[in-house]
């Protein structure tokens, strides 16, 4: 079929214009801003004043975001091994032959149907609740009066309550996608293990895994994007004020761009700096993982 | 040669579409200049209405019971959600706005998330002649959007209809009256009026009455103060204002001097006082709202708060019991007294560049005087902004001798926020003072450490 090149260019040049309008250019703005001292993130260029790397200063000095980078490399390194884990679990046990596979997939998946902010309502009123909650009362029940007292939402244990509900929520996104992988994986692989002898578990660990890799690459980075999106969640566990203990980046950012209650000088150069050392450590990441998790070595 | 008239044909429809797709966009951008010619009569009037002369032939207007005309609508962003009590008062004043001035409004109710979007929304030019948010967000951060109301204001008597305190902290703030303020909220200790009567205890004016109340309720069985996670810095704030006053705290936040500023180991001390006596909920620092929860159900008498919260608790527990309300407690040798007391509000401001200004600030003088901020103020069980309103919604009647004695105002968290990067620390060393995991001594150390 002969090339028309205008056809080309009449159909690629909405596409194009629009993805530099509203990914481009903001990514651009962004990056100047973080170098910048600009009050809103709105305000005109020309009332931006030039002040080197002194944002970048001011974020990394800040006990907050060493907080919030340390919650969140907690949320995805400690989440993502239990999740991970989890949720693979699930997978294997769901693809083994087990009964009722679709009614149990679907159970497991349903927090991802339900919205976060419902779900962290209900961990909240329900689950940890001091006086009421399902925790409380279970231990209670057994007579463990030191676990039933457990200030799941007080001090440092909201962070872990947190961690605990978002882990919940996710298991059964990352479930599914394991299941796909598994599913993949021609039978006649494993019939060929069992007549050589191999017990369930050799299979595992010696073809389910390794045939694994390229979707264990796909979830982590999906978690990784996840981890960095992290925000409702923070805002739920923490209503009114931010707290050091379910602080993340991106509400922190938020507060600095938007003002909070306490927060009453913004400073969207700094929000932009947080972006950029997000954006920065999220390349990081994938280049890591792109080096040590290689699955184009794979051929079935 | 049909193949490429196919294309083009196409090609010609997705372009189509898309800017169809845009359309909002593109009669947003039509808009502006249809409205140029307009504009620049009206701009002729909304800049007289800035000045002194034409603003008091409007008063005069307005105390004829004449409104100005609107060119066009006017376009009123609100922070309240669509729905609840405010806004349902709030389109009743405009309905009957509308009837009276023959113009009309346009009210879009954005939620609180509006501080999100205000400085934004005006910064591309979005019509905007109304919005709402925090009194002092509006008077600082969104203060160069805001036109100055003070002659305005003066012409239309709004002085006589105002609280002082509110609209002087507005002025302090933005250097003009960059908002009108309205729901005032005060701020003190919240009690049960039933367990007062039984205990037979009288509302303490001073600490040392304050601990002995404590006792006396706690002897009778019941929980003397309950605190939520929220709340943490407003209890220790408060306190430590008492001491020093709010410029004092604000000056050991910001300098960090935690050790060396003596008032803040004696303001841990009291705090400690109350854990160690049992007079804190053992729930406290409980997860917001589960401690204030706790005086719904009847099992604690006090929170220090805000005239907010009994309507809250109410909410959240459906309890009847009657309210009172009383001045956070004097401490010895402190700089302030009950005369204090952290005072806030929502406000009103009119765009600069609104077409409408006049007519902006009428309907906004609706809303935050006489007879419209009377039934808002019932609806929303919150305080009246205009003072000639003297009845105060039933829930909160008895907070008003407490608001009407305070001469002197305090911030949010009565300075104690006033260095963002020490705020969410304070939090977690006051978490650690009343859960009891550190003493008064072990409080200072650790913020003098993360202060310096």
């Amino acid at each position: 079929m002969k090339k028309n090149k205008k056809m080309m260019v009449v159909f690629l040049a909405p596409a194009l214009i629009m993805f530099a309008i509203v990914y481009v250019y903001p990514v651009i703005r962004t990056i100047l801003m973080s170098f910048f001292s600009v009050e809103r993130p709105s305000a005109a260029m020309s009332t931006w004043s030039f002040n080197g790397l002194a944002n970048y200063q001011k974020i990394f000095s800040a006990n907050l975001f060493q907080n919030a980078m340390m919650n969140i490399f907690r949320i995805w390194f400690i989440g993502g091994i239990a999740v991970m884990a989890l949720s693979l679990l699930m997978a294997v046990i769901l693809t083994s032959g087990v009964r009722f596979k679709s009614f149990f997939r679907a159970m497991i998946y349903m927090p991802n149907v339900i919205s976060a902010v419902a779900l962290a309502a209900m961990w909240i009123y329900y689950a940890f609740d001091q006086r009421f909650g399902l925790f409380h009362n279970f231990f209670k029940a057994l007579g463990l009066d030191g676990l039933a007292r457990i200030k799941w939402l007080g001090g440092d244990m909201k962070f872990w309550a947190m961690l605990i509900a978002f882990c919940f929520a996710a298991v059964g996104y990352y479930m599914l996608i394991w299941i796909s992988g598994i599913e993949k994986i021609p039978q006649d692989l494993f019939e060929a293990a069992t007549i050589d002898g191999a017990n369930k578990f050799r299979q595992f660990t010696h073809i389910t895994l390794p045939l694994l890799k390229g979707t264990f690459k796909m979830n982590l980075t999906f978690w990784s994007i996840n981890s960095v999106a992290f925000f409702v969640w923070t805002k739920m566990f923490s209503p009114v004020t931010t707290e050091s203990s379910t602080v993340v980046p991106m509400t922190y950012m938020y507060d600095i761009v938007f003002g909070s209650k306490s927060v009453r000088v913004t400073d969207a150069g700094a929000g932009a700096a947080v972006g950029c050392v997000l954006a920065l450590v999220v390349m990081i990441v994938f280049f890591i993982m792109n080096r040590l998790v290689k699955d184009d070595d794979l051929e079935y | 040669m049909n193949k490429k008239l196919v294309s083009i044909l196409l090609g010609t429809a997705m372009v189509a579409t898309m800017l169809a797709g845009c359309g909002s966009k593109t009669k947003e951008t039509e808009a502006p200049a249809t409205e140029a010619a307009t504009e620049a009569a009206t701009e002729a009037a909304a800049e007289d209405a800035e000045t002194e002369a034409p603003a008091e032939d409007a008063a005069e207007d307005t105390a004829a019971g004449e409104y100005t005309k609107a060119d066009g609508e006017i376009v009123y962003w609100s922070m309240w959600d669509a729905g609840s009590n405010q806004a349902n008062a709030i389109d009743e004043i405009i309905a009957e706005y509308e009837e009276k001035s023959g113009n009309t409004v346009t009210v879009e109710y954005k939620g609180r998330d509006i501080n999100t979007m205000i400085a934004a929304s005006l910064d591309a030019g979005e019509k905007i002649d109304l919005y709402e948010d925090d009194f002092q967000r509006l008077s600082q951060q969104f203060g160069d959007y805001a036109l100055d109301l003070s002659d305005m204001a003066a012409a239309a008597g709004y002085d006589s209809k105002s609280n002082k305190a509110l609209t002087s902290a507005v002025t302090g703030w933005a250097g003009k009256l960059a908002c009108l303020p309205y729901q005032p909220y005060g701020s003190g200790i919240f009690y049960n009026k039933a367990i007062f009567e039984e205990v037979q205890v009288e509302e303490p004016t001073t600490w040392d009455e304050f601990l002995d109340v404590c006792q006396k309720i706690k002897d009778a069985g019941y929980t003397p103060l309950t605190l939520d996670d929220a709340y943490i810095n407003l209890n220790l704030g408060y306190h430590l204002a008492r001491y020093v006053g709010q410029d004092g705290v604000k000056e050991i936040v910001n300098n960090g001097d935690f050790a060396e500023n003596e008032a803040v180991l004696k303001m841990a001390q009291d705090m400690q006082t109350l854990v160690d006596n049992g007079y804190l909920s053992e729930y406290a620092p409980a997860a917001y709202p589960s401690g204030e929860n706790e005086v719904g159900y009847e099992e604690t008498a006090m929170v220090v708060n805000a005239t907010w919260v009994p309507a809250e608790i109410k909410g959240n527990t459906d309890c009847e019991f009657e309210w009172g309300m009383f001045s956070y407690p004097a401490v010895e040798g402190g700089v302030d007294g009950t005369e204090a007391m952290m005072v806030g509000a929502q406000g009103i401001s009119v765009n600069k560049d609104s077409a409408n200004a006049q007519a902006a600030f009428e309907l906004a003088m609706e809303i935050v005087t006489g007879e419209g901020d009377a039934a808002l103020s019932l609806a929303s069980d919150a305080i009246p902004a205009d003072p000639n309103n003297s009845e105060w919604p039933e829930m909160i009647k008895n907070c008003k001798p407490a608001f009407d004695a305070a001469t002197k105002s305090y911030e949010w968290d009565c300075g104690l926020d006033d260095n963002q990067d020490m705020t969410t620390v304070i939090t977690e060393w006051g978490t650690k003072l009343f859960t009891g995991e550190v003493d008064a001594q072990g409080f200072v150390d650790g913020l003098e450490a993360a202060g310096k």
